[in-house]
């Protein structure tokens, strides 16, 4: 290393270089032309006002690009155990269970001779419907995503839980054992829904299924003999068990106090408190 | 019957000599192109033209985009007269000017080069002095071993050596410290002499320059 000849060569390549820049100042006056005629251009449009109007396609861009990458991307779920996968179909045949994982880590196992649908498989609202049988079901919570679960007329609505889940559609019964967490379930019966904690158990029964003015009554041929009999039961009574059999025929009323009843767990079923009572 | 200095039209009355532009100082000139004074700009053009052309192709070489470069630099003068804080300070702000226009072009080069538009990023038909071969390519070597230099190095050698600014000067243009400038320096320097020697004709000339001068 001499640092005096390394100076020395810089100052070689620096003079080599000064004559490229002095050779390049043969176009010196047509530039300063060229700026000037620029220079009067800009002083005669005068400031340039920011076009903030030129952003606007870029903002959108940018907009569409965060929706776009925010999007709610779908669940993917596999089934374990052999049976039967069709579509959004899962049946567990006679005698076998079969595992549906989902890619959130919710898991359920399908009893045998049971079948359900996946229905949706949105990021922030997948939604499973079973067909019949029985299910037992755990959902990871996730702050985002809200599980739906149908069985017939109900909607059970889940954030993080651990239940067993039994429909059948030909007696139209239904029954929910929660295990872990809470869930809600909306029914066409009640107003409002009902929920469940940890310990409880739903179960509902209809047994007539007849729709009269888009309100369930009991227009089947057993339940008209019933009427007949003066052994009318109402909707609530003829829905969930347990419950308290209110004021005969009038079913508004009766759905009200269901929705508003503070559900008190007992012996892992839940009851109405005065049900008692009414019974 | 002589007209009174009452009667007189005060434009007529107050109508003075203006300064010539050319004998204006820097802060002055600024504040006249900044209202759009044609006069003012092209005596700031005469003035620093020599100095923003050395940077540029200096660092640059000798490049089409060069008037084009020259002519956004002093406009840019033009757009951000009202903001500088001192006037005064016009070579610092054109010289500043230059290192980032020539500092982005190296870095649209560097893309070019990346995307494959030209393999050395180099635009085409580039103008260079008419000289003999032998000449074309020591300067072709030239460009060669300074494109081996970073973009700091390179500004810090064209400023410093090529263009003769001070320490502190070169320092301000890069916006680093003096003594990160002059580590700088020296390792451009020792990357030079390194360089130079795998460049048989930029090695040549070398020789015979240090020899000429009676350099170790």
């Amino acid at each position: 290393m001499n640092p005096e000849r390394d100076e020395a060569i810089a100052e070689s390549l620096a003079e080599l270089t000064r004559a490229v820049i002095e050779h390049s100042e043969r176009h010196q006056g047509a530039t300063r032309a060229a700026l000037l005629r620029r220079f009067d251009e800009r002083v005669e449009r005068g400031p340039r006002r920011r076009a903030w109007w030129a952003l606007v396609p870029a903002l959108g861009l940018t907009a569409a690009l965060v929706v776009w990458l925010q999007r709610p991307s779908a669940l993917t779920y596999a089934v374990s155990g052999g049976g039967e996968r069709s579509g959004s179909y899962v049946s567990a045949p006679a005698g076998q269970a079969l595992g549906v994982s989902f890619s959130d880590h919710t898991e359920l196992v399908v009893e045998p001779n049971s079948q359900l649908r996946v229905e949706a498989t949105d990021q922030h609202a997948p939604r499973v419907a079973l067909e019949r049988g029985s299910a037992r079901v755990h959902v990871v919570h996730r702050p985002q995503t809200r599980w739906k679960f149908m069985a017939g007329p109900f909607e059970v609505y889940v954030t993080g839980t651990r239940f067993d889940f039994t429909w059948d559609p030909a007696r139209e019964v239904m029954d929910l054992h929660l295990r872990e967490g809470s869930v809600e379930i909306q029914t066409p019966l009640l107003a409002s829904p009902v929920v469940l904690r940890a310990g409880q158990r739903f179960q509902a029964d209809f047994d007539a299924p007849q729709y009269d003015h888009g309100r369930r009554r009991g227009a089947a041929a057993s339940t008209r003999a019933e009427r007949q009999r003066g052994q009318r039961r109402t909707r609530a009574e003829r829905c969930c068990r347990g419950a308290a059999a209110p004021a005969r025929g009038n079913s508004e009323r009766t759905a009200e106090r269901l929705a508003s009843a503070e559900l008190a767990q007992a012996g892992g079923r839940w009851e109405i408190p005065g049900a008692a009572e009414a019974r | 019957m002589p007209a009174s200095p009452l009667t007189e039209r005060p434009s007529e009355r107050l109508r003075v000599a203006r300064f010539p532009p050319e004998r204006r100082g820097d802060a002055q000139l600024v504040a006249d192109a900044a209202d759009g004074d044609r006069a003012a700009m092209g005596v700031i053009w005469d003035r620093y033209a020599r100095l923003v052309r050395g940077v540029l192709v200096g660092v640059l070489g000798p490049d089409s985009a060069i008037e084009d470069l020259m002519q956004d630099v002093f406009l840019a003068l033009h757009k951000g007269a009202r903001s500088m804080k001192d006037k005064g300070a016009l070579r610092a702000y054109l010289i500043q000017t230059a290192v980032r226009s020539a500092a982005f072009e190296l870095r649209k080069r560097k893309v070019r080069r990346w995307v494959g538009l030209s393999p050395t990023g180099d635009l085409p038909e580039v103008p260079a002095p008419p000289l003999d071969i032998e000449s074309r390519e020591t300067l072709r070597a030239l460009y060669r071993v300074l494109e081996r230099l970073s973009e700091r190095r390179r500004l810090a050698f064209v400023l410093r050596h090529v263009q003769g600014l001070e320490m502190l000067e070169v320092a301000a243009a890069l916006a680093i410290s003096e003594s990160t400038t002059r580590r700088e320096l020296t390792s451009a320097r020792q990357q030079l002499a390194a360089l130079v020697r795998r460049e048989p004709a930029l090695a040549l000339y070398v020789d015979r320059f240090v020899a000429e001068r009676g350099a170790p």
